[in-house]
């Protein structure tokens, strides 16, 4: 693939000194400058930078980043392949409660004020479309796997908007908005029981029942109901849930006991109703599943006193999720549905990448789940509408450049060097003294490397590096020089920066892969971190795009582009991505994109000291690719099979077409593809086991007096590998060096 | 190099999340403006009580990590604890006697209605046959500790007859270990449920508590609570 790549003209921004601002940049001159090295370019990094660079800061700090190989993204990154395809790391969606992420990103397109007539992404609403349509896979006894398709309500208002639109959300508002949840579901399955006595429903309407009634009144209702045993019929059940909701409304008013027996009894009596007709009816069980899991969770955050608990979610971060809704009653069956399944996948949430060995904390997913479901603004899931780097990261990068920061591409952080304790003074905390880095290649002339391309009028990050710019490009090229290898060691020469003489400040915002190699010395030295390294662990990935010559239709997939989740291992997660193609260069332009993505096991594979470790885990990731099509991928696309076990390895859509070795035919078509296995200890996914989130090191701890932390490793409030939680981090890391901005400023940061 | 010369980080107000408040968006605002959802101000009312126990609950723990902290405040503060126990645990009996008076009364009213042929709506579906009541089961305790232990066992009547699960007993300050060697067995129905609880040696002084779960329905049936103090 590699050769068919060509790089377009490098995009335009006048060639600068690596030390020097253009003439057409931002000169900035503060009053007395902090030097801040940012070590890093993803999400968390980039978002530190951009809270630090300010106006109202009045040019105080003087950013530089480092960042290895040629372009910015961390596991964001992105870039322009044969004929300008989107080449990712895996699939990256943005959900709609990504307040901080939105609103920096806001910022940024309004700030760069692109131009409509001649940029294709010139605003933020150009950049993100809405993509409600969700799905979950669930098996079937016989084993097929059926999608489970939903389309998700939009709600008012856009992520990053202005706060204070009925965004106070508490434990206790989830639990009434969770109640309603499954007076919803309730009703719905009224809606289509024909048999059902829907003439109960217009009583006592529940979406009108106040929800301010006199205690005595709804403590006296649940007693009759109780008695009675008046929830035996659906509709019955419906009252008691609304009773219910208005019970969690104000939850401290009623013995705790009451309420777990009422609980209980909607539980039993649901189970009861639904359970002989669960069997042949698919779309009941998996209401049923929703229903159960719910009722569950309810009742753990009474019993756990998640309510009363000032550390909110984090009460039950010690249990896994899947095991602490077995505590709280939930059935096996519910625990090993579709719904479930979706969560661990959408998060990688297997340890070592073993699909066996699923494991999230329970407060962590919680979190999660209640800010997905109820706090999302517009739209469920926002969709990209070009590569995440051309979308998020050459915006920021350009308006970063104008604002005055340096970029230092190429820079590889070898080690953080601490200061020796012996030289400390009385009462003086530990500091970064020196930071080592390996200059991957310099620049020809000694400029600033010109990272992006122009594709259609949009600037873009390419796949590769342009060589050109490089002191002896041509022989690098040659001699295949891997830049965002962790195997690749070669170097051009190495550079020590000295606290004081080049830097004042450090935010390192190297993925936590990377720490355990970046940060010998420190992880040596510090217990604490030591620890973080032991109980925060990260996961490998895999990822491939198919670009087809027939629509889904053709082959057999009937819905509108969908995101879907909980399939067979190990792609088990499916995007449509078919919007993309038009922000593409294809001469004959494809009909359909599909991205997967799934955990990569660490079990399996070579040696990962092995140089050649790299290539057999991208080999791998392609023969699992092959596997996943001709196996499994029939159960989504019922006529993507030429032969039982035989993909139509002919609808893949090759870039290099027109030239005289095109891609082969038959599984060797699939070399036209993309794919990876994102093995680089950067590109290791963080995840959130049980028991982890007390190790982490937040980015306001500050026991080193001039080193900030930042990354979704760290504990920023939203502790989960998510850009929101890079987003969150950065701005901590922006306030531990600057006070800006205010920590209540920060979405989420002190939510439950 | 001097520490003078050196550019340090400003001193941070503080380093943690606080997760107790109830905005999605950090601090309540005053007055609360916007709390116009009757959901948000029905809760909000329900709990200023509770709120106001955790504040005093975190007030008393960071005394405690106070180097000043003398015995003559310890006296008081659990002089004050043990008032805020006594007064929650008031208000929790009101509120359950209240219930009983209310189901009782609430039959008591439809009984007298019938009676007066007013409308009493449509009847209640004939309720479940009563059960007979149970006892709890018979209980052997057996303890295996170096320290002082006093252990309290509260079983329902729910717990007769059920396979029955016991958590890992924890102290209400997370950081300190749980008690994990903890077992519930019944050898047969004629035998007594036995609770055996091995405490560590080194296990920190303190109050351990967890809950008895029945197995199949993974209700809560019961609590166990250790108090371990100091050896001799």
């Amino acid at each position: 693939m590699r050769e068919l790549v060509r790089l377009a003209e490098p995009f335009s921004f006048p060639p600068t000194s690596a030390t020097q601002p253009s003439p057409g940049e931002r000169v900035v001159t503060p009053r007395r400058s902090i030097k801040v090295a940012i070590i890093g370019g993803g999400c968390a990094a980039v978002s530190a930078a951009f809270e630090l660079t300010r106006p109202e800061h009045d040019g105080r700090y003087a950013i530089t980043i480092y960042q290895l190989g040629w372009r910015l993204g961390g596991k964001g990154a992105s870039g322009r392949g044969p004929a300008h395809r989107v080449e990712e790391h895996g699939l990256h969606v943005w959900l709609g409660w990504y307040e901080n992420a939105f609103r920096l990103l806001r910022e940024c397109y309004a700030e760069l004020d692109r131009d409509p007539r001649t940029c294709p992404i010139a605003t933020w609403r150009d950049a993100f479309a809405p993509a409600p349509f969700v799905g979950v896979t669930d098996r079937t006894p016989d084993g097929r796997w059926i999608p489970w398709n939903h389309l998700m309500p939009p709600t008012e208002g856009f992520p990053g908007d202005p706060p204070g639109a009925g965004q106070r959300m508490g434990i206790r508002d989830y639990m009434v908005r969770t109640v309603m949840l499954v007076r919803t579901l309730l009703e719905a399955l009224q809606g289509r029981d024909a048999d059902g006595p829907r003439g109960s429903r217009g009583e006592a309407a529940p979406e009108d029942a106040p929800r301010e009634r006199p205690r005595d009144v709804v403590l006296e209702a649940v007693a009759g109901i109780l008695r009675y045993g008046e929830l035996a019929t659906l509709a019955g059940l419906i009252q008691g849930v609304a009773l219910l909701e208005v019970i969690m409304g104000s939850l401290p008013r009623y013995p705790e006991n009451v309420v777990l027996r009422f609980l209980d009894a909607i539980a039993s009596n649901a189970r009861g109703l639904l359970d002989a007709r669960l069997e042949g009816d698919p779309a009941l069980r998996r209401v049923w599943h929703v229903i159960d899991l719910t009722l569950a969770t309810l009742r753990g955050e009474i019993r756990f006193g998640i309510i009363t608990d000032p550390r909110g979610f984090d009460t039950i971060d010690e249990y896994d999720c899947r095991e602490w809704l077995l505590l709280n009653g939930a059935a096996q069956t519910s625990v090993d549905s579709g719904f479930l399944r979706a969560l661990y996948d959408l998060g990688f949430s297997y340890e070592d990448g073993d699909p066996a060995r699923p494991r999230v904390s329970a407060g962590q997913a919680l979190r999660g789940l209640v800010r997905a479901f109820f706090t999302y603004r517009g739209s469920f899931f926002w969709r990209m509408q070009a590569g995440m780097g051309d979308v998020v990261f050459a915006p920021f990068y350009e308006a970063l450049r104008r604002r005055g920061v340096r970029f230092e591409f190429f820079h590889r952080l070898e080690n953080v060097g601490l200061v020796d304790p012996a030289r400390l003074g009385p009462g003086e905390s530990p500091y970064v003294e020196a930071l080592d880095f390996d200059v991957q290649a310099e620049v020809i002339g000694g400029r600033a490397y010109e990272p992006l391309i122009d594709v259609g009028g949009l600037p873009c990050w390419p796949s590769r590096p342009d060589f050109r710019q490089l002191v002896d490009g041509p022989r690098l090229e040659h001699e295949g020089w891997e830049f965002e290898s962790h195997w690749d060691r070669r170097k051009a020469r190495t550079r020590r920066l000295r606290v004081s003489r080049d830097f004042d400040l450090v935010v390192l915002g190297v993925g936590l892969g990377a720490v355990p190699h970046v940060c010998r010395e420190l992880v040596a030295r510090d217990p604490r971190w030591r620890a973080m390294l032991d109980h925060v662990k990260t996961v490998a990935t895999q990822a491939f795009q198919l670009w087809m010559t027939t629509d889904l239709r053709d082959l057999g997939w009937v819905e509108p582009p969908i995101t879907i989740s909980g399939f067979i291992d190990p792609f088990d997660t499916w995007a449509d991505m078919r919007h993309l193609v038009s922000r593409e260069g294809w001469a004959h332009a494809p009909r359909s994109l599909a991205y997967f993505c799934g955990v990569l096991a660490d079990a399996d594979g070579p040696d990962p000291r092995d140089p050649g470790y790299l290539a057999a885990q991208h080999d791998r990731v392609r023969r699992n690719a092959i596997r996943f099509l001709n196996r499994d991928i029939g159960h989504l696309w019922p006529r993507a099979g030429a032969a039982p076990g035989r993909f139509r390895w002919d609808v893949l859509a090759d870039p290099g077409e027109s030239r005289p070795d095109p891609g082969g035919t038959g599984e060797a078509r699939f070399a036209s593809q993309f794919w990876r296995a994102n093995v680089n200890p950067t590109e290791r996914y963080t995840l959130s086991l049980p028991g982890s989130s007390a190790y982490r090191v937040s980015p306001l701890d500050r026991t080193y007096d001039n080193l900030t932390v930042a990354g979704d490793w760290t504990d920023c409030g939203f502790n989960a590998g998510c850009v929101e939680a890079a987003v969150m981090s950065g701005r901590l890391a922006a306030h531990a060096l600057s006070q800006s901005p205010a920590l209540e400023d920060i979405v989420g940061f002190d939510h439950p | 190099m001097s520490t003078e010369e050196r550019i340090k980080r400003p001193e941070p107000e503080r380093t943690q999340p606080i997760r107790s408040w109830s905005t999605l968006f950090g601090a309540p605002e005053p007055g609360g403006k916007s709390l116009q959802d009757v959901v948000s101000r029905s809760v909000d009312l329900g709990y200023r009580v509770v709120d106001e126990y955790v504040r005093q609950g975190q007030r008393a723990a960071q005394r405690l990590g106070e180097r000043s902290y003398r015995p003559e405040n310890m006296v008081s503060d659990v002089q004050e604890l043990t008032a805020r126990l006594a007064q929650y645990a008031s208000e929790f009996l009101g509120v359950w006697f209240e219930l009983l008076e209310l189901a009782a009364s609430g039959s008591a009213a439809r009984r007298m209605a019938a009676a007066n042929g007013a409308p009493t709506g449509p009847a209640p579906p004939p309720a479940a046959p009563a059960r007979e009541p149970s006892r709890p089961p018979r209980v052997r305790i057996e303890v295996a500790s170096a320290q002082p232990a006093e252990v309290e066992l509260d079983l329902r009547p729910e717990a007769a007859g059920a396979a029955l699960v016991v958590h890992a007993l924890r102290c209400a300050d997370p950081a300190t270990p749980r008690m994990t060697d903890v077992t519930l067995d019944l050898r047969s129905p004629d035998d007594p449920l036995t609770l055996r609880i091995r405490v560590p040696g080194d296990q920190p002084p303190g109050v351990y508590t967890g809950v008895i779960l029945d197995e199949r329905t993974s209700l809560t049936v019961g609590t166990v609570s250790v108090r371990i103090t100091p050896g001799p």
